[in-house]
Order: C-alpha cells, then structure tokens, then sequence
C-alpha cells in the first residue's frame, strides 16, 4: 500500500486483511516508525561514509519492515537502494533516503490523527 | 509450550508475537542465529523454532544446520520465514531438513496453518480405539455405538456452522456448541482438538476475540477427527 500526501488512508482496512485488531495494529505501527527512524540515520551515516555493506543491510532492514505491513511505497524504495548499494553505486541515495523519510513522517502523522480521532 | 521467534527485524518479530501470542503460545524473540541458540540450550520448553533467513552474526541457514547437527535439537521443528526471491535459499533449507516454510509478509492466514501443521506433525488426528476402549470400560459394540453417534453429530453440526456468520461479534453465537463439539470428541480421543483445547485453556479466557483466533482450526481439526471416525467405523470407503 503506498501512503500518499492528501491521499484519506484506510489502515484499518489494512489491518483487517492482516488479521490484526486496531490497538495491535497501531503498536506495530508506531514500532515501524521508531525503527525507521533510527534506520534512516544510520543509512544516512552508512552513505557518507560510503559503506556499501552496512548500506545493503540497514535498507534491506527497512525493505523488510515495510514489506511486513505491506507499506509498497517505503518497501519499493528501500529496495532500490539496497540493489543499487549491491551493485556499488551510492550516487543519489540521499534522494531515496529522503523519500523514505518523508513517507514515514505521513505514517506518522496518520497514527497521530488516529490518536486524536480514535480511528485510523 | 514456546515458540522461538528469531528475527532481526523488530517490526517483523513484533507481528510474529503478537499473531502467535493471540493463538496462545507464549514466544521468546531472538535477534540473531547465535542467541537463538543460547535460548535453546537454556529453556526447554521450546517446541518450534520461527526464523528468518538473512541475519547477522549467525543466518537461519546455519541455525538449522546447527540444530539438524544436536541430538538435543534435530527434533524441534523449524519454520523458515522467507520471501520469493529466496527459493534457492528455501531449497537449502529442505535439504538440511527444515520441512516448513512462510512467506513474507507474515499474516495469521499463511502463518497459522504452518505452525499447527509443524506442531502437530506427530500428534495423531484420533488416539488408538483400544486405548479408548480399556479407558472407558467399553466393549467394541459400544464404542462404535458411540463413535457413531458423535460422527453424525459432528458433521450436522460442522453443516449448521458453516452456514452460521461468524464474523465479527457473531462468534460467540457459536461458541458455545463448538467448544461441547471439541470436548465430546476428546472423550474419543481426538487427540489434536484436544491439544488446540490445551492452548485455549493456557489463554486462561474464551472471550470473542479469543474465538475468533480458534474456531477455524477447530473447525478443520473437528472435520479431520469425524473423516477419521469415518474411516474406522467403515474402513471399506466412508460417506457423510
């Protein structure tokens, strides 16, 4: 599922085919936040210092978590980072980086309408 | 009972927990291959490993190795969590004898049918009829007077209950009749409803939520023990 600016979300509908209640969904949810977060750092360090091998597995750890919730767009991205780390170019992955960032930050803001609102 | 969960990604270890945790098993995560195998040598209440295959330190490939290789482990069944792109990698692990696998993304619709088939690989759908017999004190007359009797009623019932919503809130309009289904077949010995019961009862509540989560399994495992009646009760080819 992609996650995009002004686009009305339906977790809920995404939680439902993942067999999970709301209350458990939002704890994954805001899991894959935090870790995102502090994987987008360590990516980000990984890169300038032009370290291919911790480039390919930090973006393989968030290709796998946003393949987890089925979160395409995050996924789709991560893995092109991780394919072009494998091949040995690092060139414009700051860009990726961004994306993925900006992304995470609207799974976030969607969690904490959700906490406003008390419905995804 | 513990199921061990070894992941390195923490998202995807926590919808492990919490889909397994709903179905009743208690589960211990470990992040790496290494510390699984510290977890094994010190809990014995392990009974199924969960692993993925790409990690540090120790991969789910030599994990299984690993465990294949110890007299103390090679019998505890491993599931590997992977995606398509690793057949080859799948591959691997068949040949090391890790008969299951799931596919990423994990949901409890492609988990929870491997994990019941994993655990109860050993355990017979229906205990042997003698042993029943000698239990109960009945004669062969009887008992097939008996297991007559519930086979009939189980596939009524299993009739009446697919044809019931049970979605949703729904369940608890069924939950009753399904749970006296399970413990009438565990007088005779349906030995895999009972260990389902055996979680269900380890949950310590059977409230919707909870039946939600049991009721398919039970409904299958229910089936398989009424075909299993079946086959005893007339071994030439059975009808409903």
């Amino acid at each position: 599922m992609g996650i995009k600016k002004g686009e009305s979300v339906n977790l809920m509908k995404l939680a439902e085919d993942m067999g999970f209640e709301e209350n458990e969904f939002l704890e994954i949810l805001e899991l894959f936040v935090k870790t995102t977060n502090s994987y987008l750092n360590v990516l980000q360090s990984a890169l300038e210092q032009g370290d291919i091998q911790k480039v390919i597995e930090v973006a393989h750890s968030i290709k796998g978590a946003a393949g987890s919730l089925e979160l395409t767009d995050i996924y789709n991205i991560a893995k092109g980072i991780e394919m072009s780390a494998r091949e040995g170019h690092l060139d414009g992955l700051s860009e990726n980086i961004r994306l993925i960032k900006e992304r995470n930050n609207l799974v976030a803001e969607v969690l904490a309408r959700s906490d406003q609102e008390g419905i995804l | 009972m513990s199921i061990l969960i070894v992941e390195d990604n923490q998202v995807s270890a926590k919808i492990l927990e919490i889909i397994l945790q709903k179905h009743g098993y208690q589960t211990i995560v470990a992040t790496t291959g290494k510390e699984a195998l510290e977890f094994l040598k010190n809990t014995i209440s392990i009974q199924l490993v969960i692993a993925d295959i790409m990690m540090p330190e120790m991969n789910g490939l030599d994990l299984v190795r690993t465990m294949k290789e110890s007299r103390e482990w090679k019998e505890i069944p491993v599931i590997m969590s992977t995606s398509l792109a690793d057949a080859q990698t799948v591959s691997e692990a068949v040949k090391l004898g890790c008969r299951h696998y799931v596919l990423k993304p994990v949901n409890a619709a492609n988990l929870m049918p491997k994990v019941h088939e994993a655990l109860t690989a050993e355990i017979p759908v229906i205990r042997n009829r003698y042993l029943i017999m000698s239990e109960l004190g009945l004669d062969s007359i009887a008992y097939e007077e008996l297991a007559r009797s519930l086979a009939t009623q189980i596939s009524e019932k299993i009739q009446h209950l697919k044809q019931m919503d049970t979605s949703g809130k729904h369940v608890e309009n069924v939950q009753s009749e399904v749970l006296d289904l399970a413990e009438s077949s565990m007088v005779l010995g349906a030995e895999r409803v009972k260990s389902i019961m055996e979680r269900l009862d380890a949950k310590g509540k059977r409230d919707a939520e909870t039946m939600r989560s049991f009721y398919p399994l039970l409904l299958v495992e229910l089936e398989l023990f009424h075909n299993a009646l079946m086959c005893l009760l007339n071994p030439q080819g059975h009808k409903k």
